[in-house]
């Protein structure tokens, strides 16, 4: 949903102000509070729904020259800000009080997790992300940096995929063509997000 | 619809995790495989189970505790090498995730009898409980006076015939009755010595163990539906404390949502929901603590205990 809304204030689409959370998780396959599959995304029952409010789902695992494609999504006008999947640890990194309890089974592995953040701004220093799971204890939402070889570290080393990197972008042209780039307020992240589910 | 899986993958020497990769990229992210059984280098099975992870949100400090776990396996998938690849059958994805849903479904009832160990003083405290119980309080002080009772007797309680054996039937389970000559006595485990007591406490304290041993006979024949949603609340916030491990204060809204999740099919609106928590809230085995809802401090401690006992663990 975060996405979503960012494809809305960057492409000039109005995705999130008809589409309801429901929906988008329906068409997610998002379902008995399992995570929606790796390739929900560029399946067609969702890029038919988003298809018809004017957006195309674009996604990328390709490891080589990742983080400068990351960089140039995050700084263009012609996308979204992208969601990347990630290693679940970068909650620890940015936020100390975080515990992750991994509760063991026999003979396996401990479970793994990924988890899914915004990525706002992007450069070789320091990458600032939203992460909807992330809010003080007024419920306001709250913007995260790590320094980038954290975030790299977290992004490649995610357990189920690496790289992954999912952005909108528009399939009709948008009514202005030179708009100037609103960037989203975290308000708007509060509005829209709801559950906090990422 | 088709009522099996079937599938072929590149013929590699690790197509354990080529499925598991499979069934990410379709089903979801939340499955693991494991190697089940080879009968030999043509022939495997792989075991496929989901993965959990919980976040919770402490209502006071903003910490957060994400829980991740496995469950336990969700059925098996055979592979055989053939010339075209490993070729994967198996059941139907729908069945793997009604398996899923099963294991989430079997820890909220088991908590639940976990709860009812701990909290059914609690429970039966509960004025909305009280009337509910009512008939059944009013056979038990019956039998501790006249130590006998009958069909007559009972038809002042302006019950049905078919009610009021269904209220016998639960106390001869619990053994504070038995049938005897036409009528019930008092059974084995009807208390005796009640004159030092005070009568409230004596009664509840009946009524309490009534409740634990014969729960789901109120809920789902005597049909004391009313017991139900208070039960319901407290379980909620108990499960949480179990995927936190520790008494943790939740925001509102946060139980709520949660709630939602363990038991789906029990939709409310906000004013029943809203009415149902506060009456866990009046007796205190929720608190309401500086905006947040927590547990009654001694009761979370002992559901924490008992359930570990019992081997209950996040799915």
């Amino acid at each position: 949903m975060a996405a979503l809304v960012s494809a809305d204030y960057v492409l000039g689409t109005k995705c999130t102000a008809i589409l309801k959370m429901g929906d988008i998780n329906r068409h997610l396959n998002y379902r008995h509070g399992r995570a929606t599959p790796i390739g929900a995304p560029m399946q067609p029952l969702f890029t038919r729904l988003i298809g018809g409010h004017g957006l195309e789902v674009n996604r990328s695992t390709d490891a080589s020259g990742s983080f400068e494609q990351l960089k140039a999504l995050v700084s263009s006008d012609a996308c979204s800000f992208p969601v990347v999947g990630v290693d679940l640890e970068l909650v620890k990194d940015y936020d100390a009080r975080v515990e992750i309890r991994r509760i063991p089974t026999a003979d396996l592995p401990p479970p793994q997790s990924d988890h899914a953040v915004v990525v706002l701004i992007a450069n070789d220093e320091e990458v600032e992300f939203f992460d909807p799971t992330r809010r003080d204890i007024k419920g306001s939402l709250v913007e995260e940096r790590v320094p980038t070889p954290t975030f790299l570290a977290r992004w490649s080393g995610d357990p189920i995929v690496a790289n992954d990197r999912v952005w909108f972008t528009r399939t009709k042209p948008a009514a202005r063509q030179k708009r100037r780039r609103p960037r989203p307020t975290l308000k708007d992240f509060a509005v829209k997000e709801g559950s906090g589910q990422p | 619809m088709t009522d099996y899986f079937r599938a072929t993958l590149p013929s590699g020497e690790n197509p354990g995790a080529d499925l598991q990769a499979l069934l990410r990229d379709r089903w979801t992210r939340d499955v693991v495989v494991t190697e089940h059984g080879a009968r030999d280098r043509y022939h495997r099975s792989f075991e496929v189970r989901a993965t959990r992870t919980d976040m919770i949100l402490d209502g006071k400090t903003g910490g957060r505790t994400f829980v991740v776990s496995h469950g336990p396996p969700a059925g098996i998938i055979a592979a055989e090498l053939t010339s075209k690849g490993w070729s994967l059958t198996g059941p139907p994805k729908r069945r793997f995730f009604a398996e899923f849903q099963r294991v989430s479904t079997d820890l909220v009832q088991r908590s639940e009898n976990v709860v009812l160990s701990v909290a059914h003083e609690k429970i039966v405290e509960a004025p909305l409980v009280q009337q509910a119980l009512s008939p059944i309080r009013n056979i038990i002080v019956w039998l501790d006076r006249n130590e006998r009772v009958d069909l007559a007797t009972l038809a002042g309680l302006r019950k049905p015939e078919s009610q009021l054996r269904k209220y016998l039937a639960l106390l001869e389970n619990v053994q504070y009755a038995r049938r005897e000559a036409g009528g019930w006595v008092q059974g084995e485990r009807f208390p005796t010595g009640t004159s030092g007591q005070n009568p409230k406490e004596f009664y509840d304290g009946m009524l309490a163990r009534a409740v634990e041993l014969g729960f789901s006979y109120m809920r789902q024949v005597i049909g004391l539906t009313q017991m139900v949603g208070y039960f319901f609340w407290s379980n909620s916030y108990f499960l949480t404390a179990l995927e936190a491990n520790k008494r943790i204060a939740l925001q509102e809204d946060d139980l709520v949502k949660r709630k939602a999740r363990y038991y789906p099919s029990r939709t409310q609106t906000p004013i029943e929901a809203i009415g149902q928590l506060q009456r866990v809230i009046d007796t205190q085995l929720l608190v309401r603590d500086d905006g947040t809802v927590i547990g009654d401090p001694g009761k979370t401690e002992e559901y924490l205990s008992v359930a570990k006992q019992n081997g209950l663990a996040p799915a």
